[in-house]
């Protein structure tokens, strides 16, 4: 029988072999783990890729769709990219849309889920004929965007591409998986696709899910569409994420050189406005979304005629934390990172870590200088080749510390591997509870506790236990998201969350869920997170900020001080909060 | 009393200006007051800010580059800074 907005399917290709099978999921699991990140997670445990080496030929790679992709509803074409990462060698969960969720889904599949390791470099496709391997040998080198071009020529229309750039295929360990342009950025996705000799995934199909109540899904898509229109996501539409940096730069929360400060000299000339006043300008939109948030640039240097897209986390990383102050050259980082298909948040952060250690005089590349555009430009250029430093910086800041020494490791900025995104921890200290217990490390999609320090619920220096309850409410109402799957940007149309989104669920499943039932949900989604990164062997000191951050006041704000008591306390009251032992393991593991 | 009113993203854009400096008789005045005051100097921002007698959802407010408040009972003084933010701190 089937399921209201599943196909109840999931196909695991084999790469060694080509070949594929299906395997069914029952509603009941669906109601657990209703599509991408918890999907995608679910999957991982019940194959045991907590065993392998991310890299490794046994290794397992989903791609998760979700049920309400297809649906009317406004960015609702999502997917998850889910792995053991090897960047953190814990859970990554990797989200971004475009029209390959949605062909994904038309291929008749709720995921795949990819293993093994081909011979040479191949594609696979899974569409409506037999799934098949195909040689990819033209493709090897090529960046994701020729390779998708390439791949466009090669097959029909409905044909949609999420393909890896030539860092994925040397296995850089923050390599993205791309597709239209978009990314799955964080925590290497496209180095597990690239161990795995695999190109691209294909994907076209034109097999339907059917809908519980279509006419009322119908209308409530029209008013979420309307809502996205409004104010609520104005910021987005008008002026892009990149708004955010002038805030962050005026609350000494915007991490510069490498968190030794919390605000930048040349902030104003990274605003939208500045950045708009200098260049053209352009705005698009993933598949399927009303609020289209992505704000292209030109570049008025360099070769490429193409616009770069602009984010407030890649100008951040980019810019104010290796302190580089010339807007173009961190547009053409950006751009660079997007051809080689590395993440933006862990290039940045690794290389301002390399700088201070060159500061320090731990690193002898007198060239590596915070500040310098060129030298940024040449250090991305290293890790695209891994000539010289490349070699090291490609494998991110917790591994470049742990080689270099001289407890350097204090000042790399990470948390389990993954570098932390441009948010000050010692000025917002939710955000850094969400950030220490973070089950893919340091990241503000999975955990929005900063939303909690932006607010006049908590003082955002003075982080308390009584915080941990927000900050474990915006981590369920991502889980939710994430799995849904809806974008974050939609959140603020919201009014009643968990009511709403159980609403959403409903018209697609007929699940009758209520909001309780949605946060019963999230917090399974979450232990099932946790209970795989137990699994890989996580321990209760994995779950903490660099020593920088908890030793020494924030230098431009010596209010803005974090010691390890405090963070420890919040961390307690979170675990208990979830309902896990004070030291944060589960009571007994889900799977079993 | 003089206040400074900081603008950052929508509300800058609506507003078209960075800041503002507002000078009121009485010292402390209500952050009502000076809502109100921004509110008639740029009338597309101020349709946004209040909804009736509420700071309106999108709206976010920090004192100082200290706190966040919402409450519009909370007391100015002079030499205060008041920020005006997007709504959606994050992305
Ligand atoms: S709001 Fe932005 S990121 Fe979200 S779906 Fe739309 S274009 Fe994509």
């Amino acid at each position: 029988m089937s399921i209201f907005g599943y196909h109840g399917v999931y196909t695991t290709v084999d790469a060694t072999t080509g070949t594929s099978s299906q395997s069914s999921i029952t509603e009941s699991t669906f109601r657990r783990f209703p599509g991408g990140s918890a999907l995608g997670t679910h999957l991982l445990l019940k194959h045991n890729a907590w065993q392998h080496d991310p890299l490794s030929a046994e290794s397992s790679l989903v791609f998760a769709f979700s049920p309400l992709i297809g649906s009317p509803l406004t960015t609702s074409a999502k997917f998850a990219v889910v792995s053991r990462s090897p960047l953190t060698g814990r859970l990554n969960d990797s989200l971004a849309s475009s029209s390959f969720a949605l062909a994904g889904k038309k291929s008749g599949n709720d995921a795949i889920l990819i293993t093994g390791k081909a011979e040479s470099p191949c594609i696979l496709v899974i569409d409506d004929q037999q799934t098949r391997k195909l040689p990819a040998d033209h493709l090897w080198g090529l960046s994701a965007e020729d390779a998708e071009a390439s791949l466009r020529e090669q097959f029909s229309g409905d044909h949609h591409f999420a393909v890896i750039g030539s860092a994925g295929e040397q296995q850089v360990a923050y390599a993205t998986i791309s597709h239209s342009g978009r990314h799955a950025g964080r925590g290497g996705s496209g180095a597990v696709l690239g161990a795995k000799n695999v190109k691209a995934i294909v994907v076209a199909g034109n097999q339907r899910t059917q809908w519980a109540d279509t006419d009322g899904l119908v209308k409530r898509a029209k008013q979420l569409s309307k809502l996205s229109f409004g104010p609520a996501t104005e910021k987005y539409r008008e002026l892009g994420t990149a708004a955010n940096l002038l805030v962050f730069n005026r609350l000494h929360c915007l991490p510069t050189r490498n968190f030794q400060r919390g605000s930048f000299a040349n902030s104003d000339q990274f605003s939208p406005e500045a950045l708009g006043a200098a260049r053209d300008k352009t705005r698009s939109s993933c598949a399927a979304c009303t609020i289209g948030c992505t704000h292209l640039y030109s570049i008025n240097s360099g070769t490429s005629n193409r616009n770069v897209r602009i984010e407030y986390e890649n100008i951040y990383a980019l810019g104010p934390l290796c302190d580089v102050q010339d807007p173009e050259a961190v547009l053409q980082a950006s751009q660079l990172c997007d051809e080689l298909g590395i993440d933006t948040i862990s290039t940045g952060g690794t290389i301002a870590f390399a700088m201070e250690c060159v500061e320090r005089g731990l690193l002898d590349e007198p060239w590596l200088r915070f500040g310098d555009g060129a030298a940024l430009l040449k250090a991305i250029h290293l890790i695209g080749t891994g000539a010289g430093l490349g070699k090291l910086l490609r494998l991110g800041s917790r591994a470049m510390a742990n080689i270099i020494g001289h407890n350097s490791i204090a000042f790399a900025p990470q948390v389990k591997g993954l570098e932390i995104p441009g948010y000050e921890p010692r000025a917002l200290q939710t955000m850094a509870l969400g950030f220490a217990v973070g089950t893919r490390g340091a990241d503000h999609n999975r955990s929005g506790a900063y939303e909690i320090d932006f607010s006049d619920t908590a003082d955002r220096r003075n982080g308390t236990a009584s915080a941990a309850r927000l900050a474990v409410d915006t981590e369920d109402k991502a889980a939710i998201m994430d799995s849904l799957i809806l974008c974050k940007f939609l959140r603020g149309v919201f009014i009643d969350y968990f009511a709403e989104t159980a609403e959403l669920l409903n018209l697609i499943t007929g699940w009758g869920l209520d909001q309780s039932a949605m946060q019963n949900m999230a917090r399974g989604i979450i232990d099932a997170k946790k209970e795989f990164n137990i699994r890989c062997g996580w321990t209760p000191v994995e779950d903490t900020l660099p020593q920088r951050m908890l030793n020494s006041a924030l230098q431009d704000d010596p209010e803005a001080r974090l010691d390890t008591q405090t963070l420890q306390t919040m961390i307690t009251a979170y675990n208990l909060e979830r309902g896990w032992t004070a030291d944060g393991y589960l009571d007994e593991m889900l799977s079993k | 009393m003089f206040v400074t009113i900081e603008y950052f993203g929508v509300p800058r854009q609506k507003t078209g200006v960075s800041s503002d400096s507002l000078s009121f008789a009485n010292s402390p005045t209500s952050l009502f007051d000076v809502l109100t005051e921004i509110a008639e100097r740029h009338t597309a921002f101020g349709e946004q800010c209040l909804t009736g007698d509420e700071l309106s959802r999108e709206t976010i407010i920090n004192l100082n580059g200290d706190q966040f408040v919402r409450s519009l009972d909370t007391q100015v003084v002079n030499g205060d800074h008041i920020l005006i933010l997007s709504t959606d701190a994050g992305g």
